[in-house]
């Protein structure tokens, strides 16, 4: 096959041109890209990075937060907002992070994860009910501790948890019951825990940059898909499938994250305006996800979409096996569970 | 050029053969096993029981597969080429000045992948700390030795080996065809 192409051409063409942008050159152009941008002389700017479209609540979070910035510190700082990963995948823009290019991103935990295996916690099935529990968990003290390793860990400093409200599995071929999951090739986020789970279910799979999912979902490259309920309509993936299993299995934290170098930079009281101000906004997306997930559960209704309302007992034999898998390497699950436990005792009236 | 640098330059030569026919046996290997990996994939999805670990390690064999082409290919001369002024270029001798430019700059690019590649394994600390990951990555912030596969059970870095394989190949191809151009019709030589 090849062996032949190379074999049979002989030395003919007098120059040659070839062009390889390796991972470390691109991060060398971004970089001096963002230094060769002009700053305003009299306002600190600073860049916020994200993987989402301009439409979704994390960007509009985002622009939020340079609006209140700029008018309580008069002026004197300016937030640019760069959405649907203009600067890169997560990865590259945790490494913008830590050169300190970038002074803000929100990424997943799905990416931290692999970096910060503690965070895979949050991917336990059925760790919390719904989104506002979700929301409720992320503000606790148990979850908040662990942002505390990020700076030494990771050269970047955690400043708050948002989320992306829960997974859910939308299938090209109808499912009513774990078995028919078997076989599936089912995309998911690249994370351990999230794999495992799948796996454990029989199914393949199959992990995807949400970038690559919605023409691997319509060619029939993906049998099914785990995700969240704003992408699915907002992105119209509910058009190629048959079958919505609103199993709301796992939730699908982010973490706001600013540049260990940028924050340095801060006196304290600065740390505290930033800082608290990208929290407000963090709180408002974590408010939004619960009122939200109810429109968008009733726009899918309103489609040829069989919904079906799943809960915990569906995926018992997999959840089982997945914590006999994971629960000892994950010692932050029994704080985030009494937490939880806690939770609905003072939720009880 | 004198005769102890022409032993050298065949050597290089004759190295650079070797290297190219071991990387084409390779590239023949990674293509049979990319199209085995495939026809599995396909049949096995077809049956129901699709796997999972199949995709990734099909991505990362064609990979190495294209940059072992794409060394092979520097060799032979088969890249794409922009060949506007040699073909405006007029007699045997400026166009062999023009030629030996051109393979000045392909080494050139060589030597500069091989400083990225250099710069982004960063070996030298690694090795200093005896392979201590947690020292590493704290000093350093090069998170390319902790980065997993997503399917695989590995290490990605195993699979990014290709990139200073492809630049050291490169390197030892792009040489040997400057020796080649500058030894090639030289005048007075021929005979």
């Amino acid at each position: 096959m090849t062996t032949d192409t190379y074999g049979a051409g002989q030395q003919t063409s007098n120059s040659m041109q070839t062009l390889y942008i390796s991972r470390q050159a691109r991060l060398v152009l971004v970089t001096l890209l963002l230094a060769a941008m002009p700053a305003a002389a009299s306002a600190r700017e600073f860049r916020l990075g994200l993987i989402t479209p301009p439409s979704h609540l994390w960007t509009q979070a985002a622009e939020q937060f340079g609006a209140e910035l700029a008018r309580h510190s008069a002026g004197s700082y300016r937030v640019s907002v760069f959405p649907s990963r203009q600067l890169g995948t997560e990865a590259q823009m945790l490494q913008l992070l830590q050169t300190g290019a970038l002074d803000f991103a929100i990424l997943t935990v799905s990416e931290l994860s692999n970096r910060l295996p503690e965070l895979g916690v949050f991917a336990t099935p059925y760790l919390v009910r719904d989104a506002s529990e979700a929301a409720d968990l992320l503000s606790s003290t148990s979850a908040q501790q662990l942002l505390l390793p990020l700076p030494d860990r990771l050269g970047v400093v955690g400043i708050g948890f948002t989320m992306a409200g829960m997974r859910q599995i939308l299938s090209k071929p109808a499912v009513t019951n774990t078995a028919q999951l078997r076989g599936l090739k089912i995309r998911i986020t690249p994370s351990p825990p999230v794999r495992d789970f799948y796996r454990l279910l029989g199914a393949a799979p199959t992990p995807m940059p949400l970038s690559a999912v919605f023409d691997a979902l319509a060619n029939g490259q993906i049998d099914a898909i785990d995700m969240d309920l704003e992408s699915i309509v907002k992105l119209r993936y509910h058009e190629y499938a048959s079958t919505l299993l609103l199993s709301r299995h796992m939730m699908f934290p982010a973490v706001a994250v600013a540049s260990q170098r940028t924050w340095q930079q801060l006196d304290p009281t600065q740390q505290a305006l930033v800082g608290g101000l990208l929290r407000e906004q963090l709180a408002w997306i974590n408010r939004q996800y619960p009122l939200r997930e109810q429109e968008w559960q009733e726009t899918l209704a309103d489609t040829q979409l069989q919904v079906l309302e799943v809960g915990p007992d569906f995926f018992s034999a997999a959840r089982q096996a997945w914590l006999e898998q994971w629960a000892n390497s994950i010692p932050a699950l029994e704080a985030l569970r009494q937490t939880v436990d806690k939770l609905r005792e003072d939720g009880r009236p | 050029m004198n005769r102890r640098g022409t032993a050298a330059s065949m050597h290089i030569l004759r190295l650079a053969d070797r290297c190219c026919w071991l990387q084409r046996q390779a590239i023949g290997l990674l293509m049979v096993a990319l199209v085995v990996l495939i026809a599995l994939n396909v049949l096995t999805r077809a049956l129901g029981m699709a796997i999972y670990w199949v995709d990734e390690l099909a991505v990362y064999l064609a990979i190495w597969a294209a940059l072992l082409g794409a060394a092979v290919a520097l060799r032979n001369r088969q890249h794409i080429a922009v060949n506007l002024l040699t073909l405006r270029l007029g007699g045997r001798q400026r166009r062999r000045h023009l030629m030996l430019a051109i393979d000045t700059v392909v080494l050139l690019f060589s030597l500069g992948l091989i400083v990225l590649c250099w710069l982004w394994f960063d070996p030298l600390p690694l090795i200093a700390l005896g392979g201590d990951m947690d020292v590493f990555v704290a000093d350093n912030f090069n998170f390319i030795y902790r980065e997993p596969t997503s399917t695989l059970g590995v290490r990605k870095f195993w699979a990014w080996l290709i990139m200073p394989i492809a630049a050291a190949s490169m390197c030892l191809y792009s040489l040997a065809n400057l020796l080649e151009t500058l030894f090639a019709n030289h005048p007075g030589e021929s005979s």
